[in-house]
């Protein structure tokens, strides 16, 4: 490569995935900027950066961009969430001479809202569940009738700008159709600011599986193989992996190919990820384009053994050398990758979000064990942001090693002074039909599985309760030997 | 001193360790914040990790984790303003209004609904009791350490 000037990288986000992208920066000899919001004054991510720089808001797209360009940043990668997906901030820092980690403005406009997206996969022969739009103020009572039974029932209302499941409706009988649409509106007009909707039909127990994209921006891509996401508690992904368990060779290849097709037909440029709906036949559904790096990629770097962020940086760093970027060539996965996702909250109490400070922290390390995190001891948890605090990584030559592997990790670690899903995840790797991959993205919320995804509450034994009774006594030993002798005359007496 | 456990918004009784278990297990602190118990008769060892701050505490025994509060039981007699406060965690807004000024409700009846961080959470109560005044309104927004109601705890 030609010699280009010192590069300096700015991530546009915090926590867990600023850390990992500031390591890549660190191994590619590129400088760092952290950039922080209020109430995030003592995250990792903030000690970890060359320079740093406050914001109001990870939201405030032009403020950030005035930071980087002040700061002389020629990179900027987005993260995800905040405002990965934003075009209008992809934009921006094209503008001001910086490099945009990511795809090109107008493929997130086009492929960003889900109802485009569908129209684009539909041209090009990509599957997609049936769908019809809604719009009750322009459709009359017959032609929306005649749409319904197109799609066929069961219907799921959806958000056109939607996400968690805020809008989301099932409809059964056409007689629900409009009350619950005008429900779901209202949902998603107070939730995202915009009340378009629409319905498609709703796949039955299906398995969510997707497949990592890269692309060069020319219209050439790879694919890195797909990973299975069905584990999912109240529409939030907790457990990911690579490659998907009990998926035939024919269904997999025609996932491939659809994917490609897209990233050709967008000229997709970075890494992004084509998520599917898999029915219980293997048939497949394009659901949706997401133009980002995300929360799972490291389950794909396990098995693909491509870095997803050093190829940001070079397909970057290409393009200001002006020479040809060279995509990863692969065959075929390497053994099996599972990732959890640790969060402070509460299952116990509805998963709600815990408060605190950190004071103790032991990670699990050794082979086949990958930590990404955004926490250190001392540090403050507050509300402010989503409650994910780290992803464990674990990989095995087999997905029944890999299991093992999980069990083994989640065993090992520990973290005090704050609440955490610790206890959900290490049930969810023990469950039989987890252990057996025959799961769907029902699962977590059934009854099939403790808590039904609304409360879990893990109860110690009587014996274990002892165990925390004699911890108490080594900190604080009770008054004396004898006063225990005396107590234990006395409870013999009254017997 | 008797102590009770909060675990999972239910209170359990924590007695002190049975003569039995102190005698048999000795328990010795590791590096790291690891606590290894072995049992004089039998060799077993158990790994755990126990940690406290205030009252509330964090443990981790043969790969099971818990944290909950570890509450002093309060005398007999009398009734007593609860120790579990209804107070607003985080900023967010009441949905709903479930119980009304003066009502008795059952240990984890919800009391109200609160949305927050785009997700939906039931206040409940933490034992049975009165419901003494609500004091705020469907649709207002909360700040965190803002009193929902006055509650009364039939427990104490």
């Amino acid at each position: 490569m030609s010699v280009l000037p010192a590069q300096k990288l700015m991530v546009a986000n915090r926590s867990e995935i600023a850390c990992r992208i500031f390591q890549a920066a660190y191994e590619m000899g590129i400088a760092t900027v952290a950039i922080y919001a209020p109430g995030d004054e003592g995250a990792r991510h903030v000690t970890m950066a060359d320079e740093v720089a406050p914001v109001e808001s990870y939201l405030d797209a032009k403020a950030i961009v005035e930071v980087a360009k002040r700061l002389k940043v020629t990179m900027i990668h987005p993260g995800y969430g905040f405002l990965s997906e934003r075009s209008h901030f992809a934009k921006l820092v094209e503008e001001a001479g910086i490099q945009f980690l990511g795809p090109k403005a107008e493929t997130m406009d086009a492929m960003g809202g889900k109802i485009a997206a569908k129209e684009i996969a539909e041209r090009i022969g990509v599957p997609t569940v049936p769908w019809a739009k809604l719009e009750l103020s322009k459709t009359s009572d017959a032609e929306l009738k005649k749409a319904a039974d197109r799609v066929g029932y069961p219907l799921l209302i959806k958000a056109h700008a939607g996400g968690g499941g805020k809008g989301m409706r099932r409809v059964d009988r056409f007689e629900e159709l409009k009350p619950q649409a005008e429900i779901a509106s209202r949902e998603a007009l107070n939730a995202f600011g915009d009340g378009t909707l629409f319905f498609e039909h709703l796949v039955e127990d299906p398995r969510h599986i997707e497949v990592q994209v890269f692309g060069d921006g020319t219209g050439k891509g790879i694919h890195l193989f797909e990973r299975e996401c069905s584990l999912q508690r109240r529409h939030q992904k907790v457990w990911e992996e690579a490659p998907a368990p009990h998926l035939s060779e024919a269904t997999r290849k025609g996932l491939f190919e659809s994917a490609l097709k897209l990233v050709a037909e967008t000229k997709y440029r970075s890494a992004g990820t084509i998520e599917y709906l898999v029915n219980a036949k293997g048939d497949f559904f394009f659901i949706e384009m997401n133009t980002r790096l995300q929360v799972e990629h490291p389950v794909t770097e396990a098995v693909s053994g491509v870095d997803l962020v050093h190829e940001q940086i070079k397909l970057s760093l290409a393009a200001l050398a002006k020479q040809a970027y060279a995509l990863p060539v692969l065959s075929h996965p390497h053994g099996h990758a599972i990732e959890v996702r640790v969060y402070a909250e509460d299952p116990s109490q509805g998963f709600i979000p815990c408060t605190g400070t950190v004071n103790h922290l032991i990670w699990a390390s050794g082979p086949g064990i990958r930590l990404d995190r955004g926490i250190e001891v001392g540090q403050t948890m507050g509300t402010s942001f989503d409650s994910m605090c780290a992803k464990l990584i674990v990989s095995a030559p087999t997905r029944e090693m890999a299991i093992k592997r999980m069990q083994y990790a989640l065993r090992e670690t520990v973290i005090s002074g704050i609440g955490t899903n610790l206890e959900y995840l290490a049930t969810i790797a023990r469950h039989p039909r987890v252990v057996e991959g025959k799961v769907n993205t029902h699962f977590l919320d059934s009854t099939d599985f403790p808590g039904n995804g609304a409360e879990f509450s893990p109860m110690p034994s009587v014996s274990e309760f002892e165990f925390l009774s004699l911890a108490e006594e080594l900190e604080a030993p009770p008054a004396s030997e004898n006063t225990a002798k005396l107590w234990q005359g006395l409870r013999e007496v009254i017997g | 001193m008797k102590f009770q456990a909060k675990l999972s918004g239910k209170k359990h009784e924590w007695t002190e360790a049975s003569t039995e278990a102190r005698s048999e297990w000795s328990l010795e602190k590791r590096p790291g914040g690891w606590i290894v118990a072995t049992n004089a008769k039998t060799n077993e060892r158990v790994r755990f990790f126990y940690a406290r701050a205030k009252q509330q505490f964090w443990a981790k025994i043969d790969g099971h984790d818990f944290f909950g509060e570890r509450l002093p039981v309060h005398r007999e007699g009398g009734a007593n303003e609860s120790a579990s406060d209804f107070t607003a965690q985080f900023p967010g807004k009441v949905r709903k209004i479930l119980v009304a000024d003066g009502q008795s409700v059952e240990e984890n009846a919800p009391l109200l609904m609160i949305e927050a961080m785009k997700m939906e959470f039931a206040i409940k109560a933490s034992n049975a009791g009165i419901v003494k005044k609500v004091l705020v309104t469907e649709g207002q927004q909360l700040t965190p350490g803002q009193k929902l109601l006055d509650f009364e705890d039939a427990n104490f």
